[in-house]
C-alpha cells in the first residue's frame, strides 16, 4: 500500500514538474494560432493568418537567415576545434594538459554577460585585429561555448573507447589517415553529430553574448526580444517562437538518441 | 669457394645467420622518466619459434613486445626483423601483428570486417579478402560468426577473432600480449592447446610467435624457448626444461617453480622439490631437518622442511601409498633429505632477491 501511495504521489509530482516546464511553451504555441492581435485567454478564435504575416515579414526573415548562418558556421568551427582539442587531451600527455582542459570547459560556466562584455571590448579595439561587428563577431562569440559542447561529447566518447583500437589499426597496416577514417571517425561519429546538434541549438537561441557582439543586424532571438519590448507585431513573434521551439526540440531529441549506448562503446 | 671447409670447422659456435633470425634485439633500453622499463636487452629469435617473454608485472616484458611492434621507440639499441633494421619504422611499416590483451576488436565492424581489416588497408582484392577471411575463420574454428558484431561474442570467441585478425595477414612475427589473461582457468587451458594447434597449422608459412605471460606454467608448456624477465633485464634464456631444471639465478629459481635455494660453504645452489627424496630415518647421508608444514594438493603433497644446518626446502611427494591423513600427520616429524648431486645447480650470486 505504501509503495503504491509513493508511486502515485511521485507520478503526480513529476507531472507537476513537467507542466511547470512546458505550460508556458504550450501557451505561446496556442497564442500563435490566435485570430485576434490582443493576447487574452481563452483565445478569440483559431487562425493561421499570423503564420502568413510572419512568413512575409522581411525583418523576421533576415533575422532567421542570420541565425541559421551564424549557427551553422559556429557549429563547423566547434566541430573542427572541439574534436582536435578532445583528441589531444585524451590521447596525449603533455605539459599543462589539466590547465588546457580547465580553460576549454570554463567558457560554458562563465556568465554570458562576462563573455559578452569581454568580447565586446575586444572587438571594439579595432587596431588589433581589424574586425568590426558583423556576422563573424557573432560567430566567434557563439563558437566560444559551442566548442565546449562538441569537446565534452567527443572527450566522453573517447574516454569510453579503448586506446588499443588505434594501435590495433596501425598494427594491422593502416597509416594515420586510414586509422582516422576507418576506426577513430566511425567510433566518434555519433558523438560528433550529437555535439553538433547541441551546439547549433545553443547558438540558435543565444541572446546575451549576441547582444554584445552583433552590430546593426539582428539574429532571431534578438529580433524577438526587440519586438516584445516594443509591443509591436506580438502575434508574429508568437509564430516565430513556435517555429523556434520546433527547431530546437527536434535536434535535441535526435542528439539524445544518438548518445545512448549504441554498441560502439566499450562494455565492461 | 676456396675454403669451403672453413664453414664446417666450428658449426655450433656460429651465431644463427641474420637471415634465419626473425627477431633480433640489440642493446635495447627504454625509460619512462626515471623508470627504466627495459635495460639493455639482447634477444635473438629464429624463424618459426614459439618464444615466450616470462616475468612478473613491471618486469619489462610487455614493453619489449611493444618495442617490437613499434608502439614504442627505444632510447638505445636496434631492432631487426628478418635481417632489416626497423628501429625507426612505424607499426604499419613492420611485418608483425599483435594480439592485444583486451583484444581491441573494432566495435563498429562485423567479425568478418574486423578480420579483413589488414587486407583491406593493404588493398587486397575483395574476392581474395573474402576467401582468406573464410579460411582463417575455419582455422580458429568460428566459421559461422562472420556477420556478428564483437559485442555479441563471448570472451573466448573474441580471443579467437583477435587471433584470426592478426594471422590472416600471415605476418613474419605474431606478438601476443597476455592473450589469455582475461579468460577463466578452464578456457585458458583450452586456448593454450588451441594456440599450439594453430601455430602448427600455420607453420608451413612459418610464423614466429612471441608470447608475453606472467604465468610460468603457461610459459613452460607452450614455449620452444623462453626468456625470464626481471626489472627490465633478461635473467635467463633457454628451453623450458633448461630454465626449470637449471635456473641461472635465484630469481629464476623462485619465479619458475618453487624457490628452493640453500647456502652451504658460501655457495648458493638450488634443487627442485620433486628431485628430493624424503626419508623418515636419520641414519645416512643428506640433510637432517623437521617437517614444518604439510600442504595436501590431491595428486601430491608438498612438505616444507626446516633444515638443522639452516634454510628451508620444499619437497614434493606423489601420494602413491600415503593417504591424506598420513601426510597431514607427518607434520613435526624428523626427516632426512637426499638428492643426487647432479640435480643441484649453483646459482649466480648477485643483486637479485
Amino acid at each position: 500500500m505504501e509503495a503504491r501511495a509513493t508511486r502515485v504521489s511521485l507520478g503526480v509530482w513529476t507531472l507537476l514538474v513537467v507542466l511547470f516546464l512546458w505550460l508556458p511553451l504550450v501557451l505561446i504555441c496556442v497564442y500563435a494560432f490566435n485570430s485576434s492581435n490582443i493576447q487574452s485567454w481563452p483565445i478569440a478564435g483559431f487562425s493561421t493568418k499570423w503564420f502568413h504575416a510572419a512568413w512575409h515579414n522581411e525583418e523576421a526573415r533576415s533575422a532567421l537567415v542570420l541565425s541559421l548562418k551564424a549557427g551553422a558556421i559556429a557549429t563547423v568551427i566547434a566541430l573542427v576545434l572541439g574534436t582536435a582539442a578532445a583528441t589531444a587531451v585524451s590521447r596525449f600527455r603533455f605539459f599543462g594538459r589539466d590547465a588546457v582542459t580547465f580553460l576549454l570547459v570554463l567558457p560554458i560556466a562563465l556568465p554570458g554577460v562576462v563573455t559578452g562584455i569581454a568580447l565586446n571590448s575586444f572587438f571594439n579595439n579595432n587596431p588589433v585585429h581589424g574586425l568590426s561587428p558583423s556576422l563573424w563577431t557573432i560567430v566567434i562569440g557563439h563558437a566560444t561555448f559551442c566548442i565546449v559542447v562538441v569537446y565534452n561529447n567527443v572527450v566522453a566518447r573517447l574516454r569510453r573507447t579503448q586506446t588499443s583500437l588505434t594501435e590495433a589499426s596501425m598494427d594491422l597496416g593502416a597509416d594515420g589517415w586510414q586509422t582516422f577514417r576507418f576506426v577513430t571517425f566511425p567510433v566518434i561519429s555519433t558523438a560528433l553529430v550529437a555535439g553538433a546538434l547541441l551546439a547549433f541549438a545553443l547558438s540558435f537561441d543565444e541572446v546575451i553574448v549576441t547582444t554584445f557582439t552583433a552590430g546593426a543586424q539582428n539574429t532571431l532571438p534578438i529580433w524577438i526580444l526587440g519586438n516584445l519590448r516594443l509591443g509591436q507585431q506580438l502575434p508574429q513573434v508568437n509564430v516565430v517562437v513556435f517555429f523556434v521551439i520546433v527547431m530546437t526540440v527536434l535536434p535535441v531529441t535526435v542528439a539524445q538518441r544518438l548518445t545512448r549506448d549504441t554498441g560502439i562503446l566499450r562494455r565492461r | 669457394m676456396a675454403t669451403p671447409a672453413l664453414a664446417d670447422s666450428e658449426p655450433a659456435a656460429h651465431p644463427v645467420p641474420a637471415a634465419e633470425l626473425d627477431v633480433r634485439l640489440d642493446g635495447i633500453r627504454k625509460t619512462y622518466g626515471d623508470v627504466v622499463a627495459v635495460d639493455r636487452v639482447d634477444l635473438e629469435i629464429p624463424a618459426g619459434e614459439f618464444f615466450t617473454l616470462l616475468g612478473p608485472s613491471g618486469s619489462g616484458k610487455t614493453t619489449t613486445l611493444r618495442l617490437i611492434a613499434g608502439f614504442e621507440r627505444p632510447d638505445e639499441g636496434h631492432i631487426e626483423l628478418a635481417g632489416a633494421d626497423v628501429t625507426n619504422r612505424a607499426p604499419y611499416e613492420r611485418d608483425v601483428n599483435t594480439v592485444f590483451q583486451d583484444y581491441a576488436l573494432f566495435p563498429h565492424m562485423t567479425v568478418a570486417e574486423n578480420v579483413a581489416y589488414g587486407l583491406r588497408v593493404k588493398r587486397v582484392p575483395r574476392a581474395e579478402r573474402k576467401r582468406r577471411v573464410e579460411e582463417i575463420l575455419k582455422v580458429v574454428r568460428l566459421p559461422e560468426l562472420g556477420d556478428r558484431k564483437p559485442v555479441q561474442l563471448s570472451g573466448g570467441q573474441r580471443q579467437r577473432i583477435a587471433l584470426a585478425r592478426s594471422l590472416v595477414n600471415t605476418p613474419k612475427v605474431l606478438l601476443l600480449d597476455e592473450p589469455l589473461g582475461a579468460l577463466d582457468l578452464k578456457l585458458r587451458q583450452e586456448m593454450q592447446i588451441e594456440l599450439k594447434r594453430i601455430q602448427r597449422e600455420v607453420s608451413d608459412v612459418g610464423i614466429t610467435f612471441v608470447y608475453v605471460t606472467h604465468d610460468q606454467e603457461e610459459a613452460l608448456t607452450m614455449s620452444d624457448r623462453l626468456a625470464v624477465f626481471n626489472k627490465g633485464r633478461i635473467e635467463q634464456i633457454g628451453a623450458p626444461a633448461e630454465v626449470y631444471e637449471c635456473p641461472a639465478t635465484e630469481f629464476v629459481a623462485g619465479f619458475v617453480g618453487v624457490s628452493n635455494v640453500l647456502e652451504r660453504d658460501g655457495k648458493k645452489f638450488t634443487v627442485r622439490p620433486e628431485k628430493i627424496r624424503m626419508q623418515f630415518d636419520e641414519a645416512g647421508d643428506g640433510e637432517l631437518g623437521r617437517i614444518r608444514d604439510v600442504v595436501y594438493v590431491g595428486m601430491f603433497t608438498r612438505y616444507i622442511v626446516e633444515l638443522d644446518s639452516g634454510g628451508e626446502l620444499t619437497v614434493v611427494r606423489q601420494n602413491l601409498e600415503t593417504s591424506s591423513q598420513e601426510a597431514l600427520e607427518s607434520r613435526g616429524k624428523r626427516v632426512r633429505l637426499e638428492w643426487r648431486p647432479e640435480h643441484t645447480f649453483e646459482i649466480e650470486r648477485g643483486g637479485n632477491e
